[in-house]
């Protein structure tokens, strides 16, 4: 029976969602576009077209660097054969967190393409630990964001602590929930679907593209092309909910609340206090880390410097959009313990960044 | 099989919808509403690459896209189409104005250098001047920014706020800085209005304490091509 009531609750819920979530939107866009509505909702209409001034920031930011990451992952996709990741990469969950957490600085992509990549590398076979330790460093571990740091605080230190406290928050991260644990009870179903070569997964939608064969060049960018456009519309719509989500807080709780919260802190918890503030920001802002550092920057007179460093390491790692993403990928047990354990991690690393950098 | 064709087309218009969003935004000058002007050129490089894929979906009978994530990817374009484009303003300061205690460092992070030439000053450089220096020694200097107007309920008819938002890297991280300005015309300008403030410093009292102040008068002009202040 307790099977029936969890098969039935979500499908209830589905349907409650697919009626209300069109209509809500449809009343969220009239008012916002201010035609024919009343003047005393006109503050209503004030605040929703900042919110979509709000919404517009993050998507139109983030898109170069989703788009980017699509690229890369269909790129290996086509490229990289499993063989050849099966003999480079260790196949033990130590060697694997390791090899993952450093592979962003061959693939440079920011959050929203590091996702992707991470599946599109765990459907060639890369061991589980090695996908967890890619998604999570990746965002920080790459040439542009050490260039972006270290430009933004003049100061190389600041870049190489914040790679150094990635690399070993996302192997251990890796190593704890990767080691020991079936794949199949990590990763979802899509993200363990084999990608052999030229296997034209996209065919499993039988839309009858399947027509081309593989060897003629024109059928491969074809293949690019579907494989390519399917995965962009399926993390964009993550970027999507995320970014909506990210603006609506922005426009309803006010930015100075979070500061005055910061400055209430006594003793022992202000700098506890600060960090969690910074990492609750980094959450709420979701901005990707290719460029956050800026933003960072401009929080250092605000914020110890060890809230500013829980800044840097936990804000590419997890934010609403990214962990919206990781769904894709990885099973919500698994998502939340990465969560958990990464939030719980960055405040270690403020903690010392407080100690050592103060 | 019908529908197939018109989900897949649907598809390629999405894609196509998303490219053709970013280059009109550019073309109409409204791309700096929403972003740093640095990313512009990476932005226009990503709506050729959006528009190509729409192309290249529409001749190589790319599969259909699932409709939840179509409907998703609508909104954007649905906002850009419906509802007016209008850069950060009065409507948001009360979200993303910083407290007054926590604002210094943070100003001295942004500006340090001021010129001699107040005139020439924007808003931030106001900003930072009112919190580096003592009041008494920016008196009399002389006034000429731009900004929105934004009023408050506690506010007498003839002083307004003068706000503009500073923008690191795109509009989530605007932040809202303002100046108390009285002006002789200040009951004519209701929130939102773009405006060059002229004139001069004059710290006023207000229930006993000292407050930055500009009094002068308020010009209406267009809204600068570049609404917000980058640091």
């Amino acid at each position: 029976m307790a099977v029936v009531s969890v098969d039935v609750q979500p499908k209830t819920q589905r349907k409650w969602l697919l009626f209300f979530a069109p209509l809500i939107g449809i009343l969220g866009l009239w008012l916002a576009s201010g035609w024919l509505v009343p003047s005393n909702l006109a503050p209503l209409t004030n605040k929703l077209q900042g919110l979509v001034t709000t919404f517009q920031g993050i998507f139109i930011e983030a898109l170069p660097f989703l788009s980017a990451g699509v690229i890369v992952s269909v790129l290996i996709g086509e490229f990289v054969k499993p063989q050849h990741l099966a003999s480079f990469v260790p196949q033990n969950a130590f060697g694997a967190s390791i090899f993952g957490s450093l592979l962003g600085l061959l693939f440079p992509v920011c959050e929203c393409g590091a996702i992707p990549t991470s599946r599109r590398l765990l459907r060639k076979g890369a061991p589980a630990s090695m996908g967890i330790a890619f998604a999570l460093a990746a965002p920080v571990v790459n040439p542009i964001v050490l260039i972006s740091t270290s430009i933004a605080f003049g100061d190389v230190r600041w870049a190489l602590a914040r790679v150094g406290f990635t690399i070993i928050i996302a192997l251990t991260i890796g190593l704890i929930i990767g080691a020991g644990i079936k794949r199949e009870a990590i990763l979802t179903p899509l993200a363990l679907t084999p990608d052999v070569e030229h296997d034209h997964s996209h065919c499993d939608h039988d839309h009858g593209a399947c027509d081309h064969s593989h060897e003629q060049p024109k059928g491969r960018l074809a293949g690019l092309i579907a494989h390519g456009s399917v995965e962009f519309f399926e993390m964009a719509q993550y970027l999507v909910m995320g970014s909506l989500l990210a603006a609506t807080m922005q426009t309803f709780i006010p930015q100075s609340a979070l500061l005055t919260l910061n400055d209430s802190g006594i003793g022992f918890f202000a700098p506890l206090l600060g960090i969690v503030v910074l990492m609750l920001v980094a959450v709420l802002l979701s901005v990707c880390s290719t460029v956050d550092a800026f933003l960072a920057l401009s929080f250092l007179g605000l914020f110890h410097p060890g809230a500013v460093m829980a800044f840097l390491v936990f804000g590419p790692m997890i934010d609403i959009k990214s962990t919206l993403m990781l769904t894709t990928t990885f099973r919500r047990s698994a998502v939340l313990a990465m969560v958990v354990l990464a939030a719980l991690f960055a405040i270690i690393a403020g903690l010392i960044s407080y100690v050592v950098l103060i | 099989m019908q529908r197939q064709v018109l989900e897949r087309w649907l598809s390629v218009g999405v894609m196509f919808g998303l490219g053709a969003m970013i280059i009109y935004k550019w073309q109409t000058n409204r791309l700096n509403l929403y972003i740093h002007p640095r990313y512009t050129g990476l932005l226009v490089a990503t709506a050729v690459v959006l528009l190509l894929a729409a192309v290249g979906m529409a001749l190589t009978k790319a599969p259909a896209i699932p409709k939840r994530m179509l409907a998703l990817l609508t909104i954007p374009v649905a906002f850009a189409l419906l509802v007016p484009a209008r850069p950060l303003g009065a409507n948001l300061v009360s979200g993303k104005a910083l407290n007054a205690n926590s604002s210094d460092n943070l100003l001295a992070r942004w500006k340090t250098n001021l010129s001699d030439d107040s005139k020439s000053w924007t808003l931030l450089e106001w900003t930072t001047a009112v919190r580096q220096s003592d009041l008494e020694v920016l008196r009399n200097k002389q006034a000429a920014f731009e900004g929105f107007v934004y009023r408050t309920p506690d506010l007498p008819a003839d002083e307004v706020l003068v706000g503009r938002y500073v923008v690191t890297c795109c509009t989530a991280d605007g932040t809202a800085l303002s100046l108390r300005v009285k002006a002789t015309n200040g009951a004519d300008f209701s929130n939102d209005q773009w405006v060059r403030v002229e004139g001069t410093f004059v710290p006023a009292e207000i229930n006993g304490s000292i407050v930055p102040q500009i009094a002068g008068t308020l010009v209406s002009i267009e809204m600068p091509s570049s609404p917000y202040l980058y640091p």
